[in-house]
């Protein structure tokens, strides 16, 4: 005989359970109302949680997709910007090269290359700039920037020119500087070109420019071929000096086509972000509808249930009471 | 005369009367009471004074019906096996944590490749590397607390069977003595209801340990017998033995003698599988799940261990790292060995190299761990590989799960699911056992104290009692008269 809990013959141990049941659900449909969802995930999908875990885990890489999307999106758009203000300075200096006035008067030439001296500081600068802490141009170095200042620059180069008086040679020494291993290169303090990064789930970008990039050297030693007579190289040799701003109008010509394939390469990584980044954000919507789905408690039915419930709880407690009403000992004397 | 011959009987009607009423008290009174079997007095009618009728009270009787009875009680040590086992496996599926907490294993393993990602976004930065290794400690600390929390599990488990078995042991001591004090009771023609009463209730406790069945012996004594065959009291009581382990580690099994089994009379026996002698009941429980559940659960979360120690050993992944050096993970420092899983899951720890509270760098996360630290500060590679490992579809190594390979998350998410499904089967097992016991015990309860009965009888004794003193009264006058003749 287990513990009655009450001797009045209706309050059987199934009528309890009963009791108990009923109050057990409405805790739990109320429950469900408030959050939204069911309140035993596991149950409702017969204890297969793999769909949902791994909803769980895209939308978690979702997010972190979010930060190197962004990240990449920046330093992107600050590349473009830079090699826009490159290519505004050495166009305009290129383009009065072209004209043979400028290269024949001396005074006109020595006027573009003061110019080019300040234009040639201006991409140094710009190559040299950062964001959020780290240089653009600087590859997978970026906490010090990655050339010196334009000066330095200058004066390396004017003394591996050493004594030569010819221009050709000139010409010739300049552009080996800029391409070889001791020139440019031993003064650039970056790191080797950045790696891909993912930005979606199977996607990643590339942003790999660096201030030894082809085009910017050819762009720098066009510049430097300019910015050179301004230190006073070939000082009062006139046709040495055209002929070098001659070989320098041609360097920045074909940099500038150099600089154009650099630009459409990071431009066409800009659109690989922007798609990265309207897939992520249509995913996730779309992977929390899903989830939704998959643990939403019907708000309609519950809130049927419930009513539902508390009527019959209402009913029961009704009945209890009157029947524990009807005993013979109240109508005994 | 036949006048005294009525005064007996009529006496006799009150005593009869007064016995009436004193059971029907007494049911009264015990109406509630748990074990209490209701008074039923046997009257027969008796001579008296050589000739005439009058009302012999037989004994009092207990309303018991023993087949129910039994069922009942075995019902009850399913019911009880049926929670206790359930109610392991939900906490078991808490300590995995609960799909869509944030303390939960699952989502620990998330945050941590969400956190590679966004070092990856800026490896120079230092918030951003301390971030990911954060989220890796985190990842570390859910799984050894987890394996802690299995453990504790086993050491309650294994308390609980301890002190079960002392109550088991005293409960059939007591049982013994009240089969004595019955027979003697039986013997001597007293009532002894009220000690058949006590021996109910504790015969009662006994079955939601083992499932026993009460098998009647000569003067009102009874013998215990489980269901699985083992004999618990047949004059003389059995004795169980158990020594209780106050530390339990994972390493320790019933198997290897590390943990102590269960003793019947000086004989070990088992109690799990089918020649178990006392399977089903609550004590049952408690062993499979220090042997059985627990230790499955614990083997899972160390093949989950060991997948992410080894993922992030792969002397592919980390060109700086020697290949005989621990890596990413380790166990508890040293380098994972195969034939050492068990136990995992409560060693594993991150390497010293990456943990600025150990004295590590941070930096050492994105330069690798034999690195100084200092290399090119906008340097993703390391970071890429580590993101991709921890997503690639490996084979896993543990034999405790089935062969194939899985990402590391999908692994977390099956051996979730495994103890999930576990844990609902259980529930349902549990349901059916504790409809079965309800049902039973209201079929029982028909047959308990009903007080409007009880009052309805009451009248009816009162009748007879008044009836019987009517009688008494008038047979008095009438003495009288017969007396006061002449």
């Amino acid at each position: 005989m287990a513990d009655a809990i009450s001797a009045a013959p209706f309050m059987s141990p199934s009528l309890i359970r009963q009791s108990l049941a009923l109050r057990q659900q409405l805790s739990t449909s109320t429950m469900e109302q408030m959050t939204g969802t069911v309140v035993d995930p596991a149950r409702h999908l017969n204890g297969d949680l793999a769909a949902l875990t791994r909803l769980d885990a895209n939308l978690a890489r979702l997010s972190g997709f979010d930060r190197t999307a962004s990240e990449a999106e920046v330093l992107a758009e600050m590349m473009q910007s830079a090699l826009g203000v490159i290519s505004t300075g050495a166009d305009s200096i290129a383009n009065r090269l072209i004209t043979t006035e400028s290269v024949q008067n001396s005074q006109q030439l020595a006027a573009v290359a003061a110019d080019a001296r300040q234009v040639f500081n201006t991409i140094i600068s710009v190559l040299n700039s950062r964001i959020s802490g780290y240089a653009i141009f600087g590859g997978v170095s970026s906490s010090s920037p990655p050339l010196p200042d334009d000066a330095a620059i200058l004066g390396d180069l004017s003394a591996a020119l050493g004594g030569i008086t010819d221009p050709v040679l000139a010409q010739a020494a300049i552009t080996d500087w800029f391409d070889g291993s001791t020139g440019f290169l031993a003064l650039y303090s970056g790191g080797a070109p950045r790696g891909p990064v993912p930005v979606a789930s199977g996607e990643t970008v590339l942003l790999d420019a660096t201030a030894m990039d082809p085009g910017l050297r050819q762009t720098l030693s066009g510049m430097a071929m300019i910015a050179l007579l301004d230190e006073g190289v070939f000082q009062g040799d006139e046709p040495a000096r055209a002929e070098l701003a001659r070989a320098a109008a041609r360097e920045l010509v074909s940099a500038a086509e150099a600089r154009q394939l650099l630009m459409a390469r990071i431009g066409v990584a800009q659109e690989g972000i922007a798609r990265a980044q309207a897939r992520n954000s249509a995913e996730r919507t779309a992977l929390e509808v899903t989830r939704l789905a998959m643990i939403e408690a019907d708000p309609y039915a519950t809130a049927t249930r419930i009513k539902d419930l508390e009527a019959r709880l209402e009913a029961f407690y009704l009945v209890i009471t009157r029947l524990s009403l009807l005993s013979l000992l109240n109508f005994m004397r | 005369m036949s006048l005294t011959t009525a005064l007996a009987s009529a006496l006799s009607g009150l005593t009869a009367a007064a016995r009436q009423a004193e059971a029907l008290s007494s049911n009264v009174a015990n109406a509630s009471t748990p074990g209490y079997a209701r008074r039923v007095v046997s009257l027969s009618a008796s001579v008296t004074l050589g000739h005439g009728q009058g009302v012999k009270v037989n004994r009092i009787l207990r309303e018991v019906d023993a087949f129910l009875l039994n069922n009942r009680m075995m019902a009850q040590a399913a019911a009880s096996h049926g929670s206790t086992a359930a109610g392991f496996l939900a906490r078991l599926e808490g300590i995995f944590g609960d799909a869509g907490s944030e303390s939960s294993l699952l989502a620990r393993a998330d945050a941590f490749a969400s956190s590679l990602l966004g070092a990856m976004a800026n490896p120079a930065s230092v918030p951003g590397l301390t971030g990911a290794i954060n989220a890796a400690s985190y990842l570390v600390r859910g799984l050894r607390e987890a394996s802690l929390a299995i453990q504790n599990e086993r050491i309650a488990a294994d308390r609980s069977i301890a002190s079960a078995v002392a109550n088991l042991n005293a409960a059939l001591e007591q049982v013994q003595l009240l089969n004595t004090a019955i027979a003697a009771g039986v013997g001597g023609r007293r009532d002894v209801s009220a000690l058949l009463d006590q021996r109910t209730q504790v015969i009662e406790s006994i079955a939601e340990l083992v499932p026993v069945r009460e098998l009647a012996r000569p003067n009102g004594q009874v013998a215990l017998v489980t269901t699985g065959g083992a004999i618990l009291l047949d004059g003389r009581a059995a004795s169980f033995g158990f020594a209780a382990t106050a530390i339990i580690l994972p390493d320790m099994t019933l198997e290897n003698g590390a943990l102590s089994g269960l003793t019947l009379n000086g004989n070990p026996i088992t109690t799990s599988g089918p020649r178990a002698l006392i399977g089903g009941g609550e004590l049952a429980a408690l062993f499979a799940i220090r042997d059985e559940s627990a230790v499955t659960g614990q083997a899972r979360l160390d093949a989950v261990a060991r997948d992410l120690v080894e993922r992030f050993a792969d002397p592919a992944l980390d060109p700086t790292r020697p290949a005989a050096a621990p890596g990413l993970f380790t166990d508890g420092g040293a380098v994972f060995d195969p034939l050492n899983e068990v136990g995992l899951s409560g060693r594993i720890s991150l390497n010293a190299l990456v943990d600025p509270e150990r004295g590590g760098l941070v930096q050492r996360l994105r330069d690798g761990l034999g690195s100084s630290g200092t290399g090119p500060d906008g340097n993703t590679a390391l970071l890429v590989a580590l993101q991709k490992g921890l997503d690639a579809a490996r084979p896993t190594a543990s034999p405790t799960l089935e062969p194939g390979a899985r990402s590391f998350n999908t692994l977390l998410a099956e051996v979730v699911s495994l103890t999930s499904v576990a844990r609902l089967a259980a529930e349902n097992q549990q349901a059916y056992a504790v409809t079965r016991l309800t049902a039973l015990q209201d079929l029982e309860r028909a047959g308990t104290v009903d007080i409007d009965a009880e009052m309805q009888h009451l009248m009816a004794v009162e009748k007879a009692y008044a009836a019987n003193a009517k009688v008494l009264q008038t047979i008095d006058e009438l003495l009288t008269i017969l007396l006061g003749i002449g």
